[in-house]
């Protein structure tokens, strides 16, 4: 049966709009630039609350910092995690922070401690307490497809984001990280 | 003649030298002058309001610190059913609706505070956060001292220490799970 010309019209102008923020580079996982970024307790697993609970983002307050969640223990996080903490060692001194926050859960604990041991992290390794049921994955607004999420944010606001990386593709969040601290350098 | 001529060019030298002093004493005095004048209008510019405006009036010095009140005070309170306070959760809607102090309304942290503010003036108000150093529920607390709310308090250690304690809490999270 051919739909309606009322319906197929609604259905062009669905898929229209379904297509405008794929082709606008829309937020594909994550709070959009400009949003605050609410408290959001996590469960510390390497940093310097280990097995507490903790808010990290209250932590940070008004500090330039970078929230990375990662969907995934595997190859391409430890690798995102390790250039995170690179990024974070080299600015550290302009009260630069960041913190790992694996949407796994508790189940990630493990592989957390042993990248730690490995590589020496320095920034927190955290867990989402009840893991991809977590409710920050709605308050963040995070897609459960996407393997990773980084909110580069200062002052309790989204400055920039960046979604569903590569490992080669981490110049993105190294250039966001910079641009944020030369805009706080100029002020 | 010859020492005439001498003493005669010794004074003009003398006079000279005399003249030569006195410009640069007229040009210290202007410099030391113009120095004064502007490490004053420095001193002037770089000085910082030492007040705050509370309740819409500025106040000289003020400078704001938190009071706190006890997870035990509190929950005696609770316990009393206390008419005089309100409990204020600061996180956002989603975790305050998953689970909270009982009884607690939600007044979510926000970097600015968005008037009216629905919370009573003729009550205390306890105010908590899931901080590690009550870094949110200070910073509202100041917000509403800053808008006329003299009976605020902050609750000390926060919903972690709350959790922590045992205290009852309720919310979607905890229906139906007995404590």
């Amino acid at each position: 049966m051919i739909p309606s010309k009322t319906i197929r019209l609604a259905l062009l102008c669905s898929a229209a709009l379904l297509g405008i923020p794929a082709l606008a580079g829309g937020i594909l996982s994550g709070l959009d630039v400009g949003e605050p970024t609410p408290a959001i307790p996590v469960v510390d697993v390497t940093g310097a609350y280990a097995g507490k609970r903790v808010c990290y983002v209250c932590e940070f307050q008004n500090a330039p910092n970078v929230l990375a969640f990662f969907r995934d223990a595997d190859d391409a996080t430890a690798e995102l995690i390790v250039r995170l903490d690179d990024l974070y060692r080299r600015h550290k001194a302009k009260d630069f922070k960041a913190v790992a926050i694996l949407i796994a859960g508790p189940d990630a604990k493990p592989w957390l401690e042993e990248l730690d041991r490995s590589y020496g992290i320095e920034i927190p390794l955290v867990v989402f307490g009840k893991g991809p049921q977590d409710v920050g994955m709605r308050l963040y607004k995070l897609d459960p497809q996407v393997r990773n999420t980084f909110l580069i944010t200062v002052n309790r606001f989204v400055e920039s984001n960046v979604a569903d990386i590569e490992p080669s593709q981490f110049d993105e969040v190294t250039r966001a990280a910079s641009d944020m601290l030369g805009k706080i350098g100029d002020r | 003649m010859l020492v005439i001529n001498a003493l005669e060019a010794r004074q003009v030298k003398n006079e000279e030298a005399r003249f030569i002093v006195k410009r640069w004493r007229t040009q210290l005095r202007s410099l030391a002058v113009g120095a004064a004048m502007l490490c004053a209008t420095v001193g002037y510019a770089q000085e910082e309001p030492s007040g705050s405006f509370i309740d819409g009036e500025y106040v000289e010095g003020y400078v704001y610190v938190p009071e706190f009140t006890s997870p035990q005070e509190l929950k005696k309170l609770i316990d009393e059913k206390s008419t005089d306070i309100v409990i204020v959760d600061t996180a956002a809607p989603l975790i305050w609706e998953e689970e909270r102090i009982s009884g607690a309304v939600n007044f979510p942290w926000a970097p600015t505070i968005a008037l009216p503010v629905g919370l009573p003036r003729d009550k205390a108000l306890v105010i908590y956060c899931a901080c590690n150093d009550h870094e949110d529920s200070i910073d509202m607390a100041e917000k509403l001292t800053h808008l006329g709310y003299l009976n605020v308090t902050v609750l000390e250690g926060g919903w972690f220490e709350w959790l922590d304690l045992g205290y009852d809490t309720e919310g979607s999270a905890v229906e139906g799970v007995p404590r």
